[in-house]
């Protein structure tokens, strides 16, 4: 199955709420490259350390006022890019966030995720006061 | 004016092709002048207002309009790896319109050593010109410490 099918399955699966179908998608031996120097920063592999991410970021945001626009999905044969916007309600003000998730997709499961920040510092104090 | 305006404005002029021509068709004219080494042809695919959104907190970063922002920024990137630059083009992906993006694995050689950075670059096309590019890094701090002059 081509790269932006097995996408747009995990896209919906996670839209419904059925993160389980969507983690379905990960490979066993995926690996995620998160940017910055939070916490969740780091090369995180294999599909339990990817979980425990998505896990830990919907932890932090739960509860807090977010909304999340996918602005574009580009592709290649075997990568889709999610163009991300998603913007914090703050006590101080509306934070807003656009990043580029790469994802590598390999026999319908994806093997890599690479994420590209339009603003490393705003995330990263996102994430420290979450 | 410099011989790479002569061209870029004689370039210019004789784009008219242009209208029409698809998003990856620009950007593979785009890199193909890259890859030769011709910075006058890659430069005039730049629209006269491009916008080129730069990430950070470096001196460099914010949106720089128009084309001489644009190379300027280029221009000095480039002056500071003394020891070079090369550059990877990891994938191209498109299909979102006039949007195309490219990964790209650098590699620069500056005063303070080698840089090896990872980064996903967004060009908006209209009217067979680069409008907008936006810069997405995956390495931010690392980045903005090289930028440091």
């Amino acid at each position: 199955m081509a790269a932006l099918a097995v996408m747009g399955r995990y896209i919906a699966a996670v839209r419904r709420g059925d993160w389980e179908a969507g983690y379905g998608f990960f490979a066993d031996d995926v690996v995620a490259h998160v940017p910055g120097r939070s916490a969740l920063a780091g090369e995180l592999r294999g599909r339990d350390a990817a979980i425990a991410y998505v896990e830990a970021a919907r932890a932090k945001s739960r509860g807090a006022d977010v909304e999340v626009q996918l602005v574009g999905t580009l592709s290649s044969e075997e990568r889709v890019m999610l163009l991300v916007r998603e913007r914090f309600a703050r006590e101080d003000g509306i934070v807003e966030i656009e990043r580029a998730n790469v994802y590598t997709v390999r026999d319908g499961a994806i093997v890599e995720a690479w994420i590209f920040e339009g603003d490393q510092y705003a995330v990263d104090e996102l994430l420290a006061r979450a | 004016m410099t011989p790479d305006h002569a061209l870029l404005d004689r370039r210019g002029r004789t784009r008219l092709h242009g209208v029409g021509v698809s998003a990856s068709e620009v950007i593979g004219e785009y890199l193909a002048a890259m890859e030769r080494g011709d910075r006058a042809a890659a430069v005039a695919l730049y629209a006269d207002d491009v916008v080129m959104h730069v990430p950070g907190r470096s001196e460099f970063a914010g949106a720089r309009r128009g084309r001489e922002a644009v190379l300027a920024y280029l221009r000095a990137a480039v002056e500071l790896a003394e020891g070079g630059v090369e550059v990877e083009l990891v994938d191209v992906l498109a299909g979102d319109g006039d949007r195309v993006a490219l990964l790209l694995r650098e590699r620069l050689l500056g005063a303070r050593g080698e840089l090896v950075l990872r980064r996903a670059n967004v060009y908006t096309v209209r009217d067979g010109r680069i409008a907008e590019i936006r810069i997405f890094e995956h390495d931010q701090y690392a980045v903005d410490a090289y930028l440091e002059r």
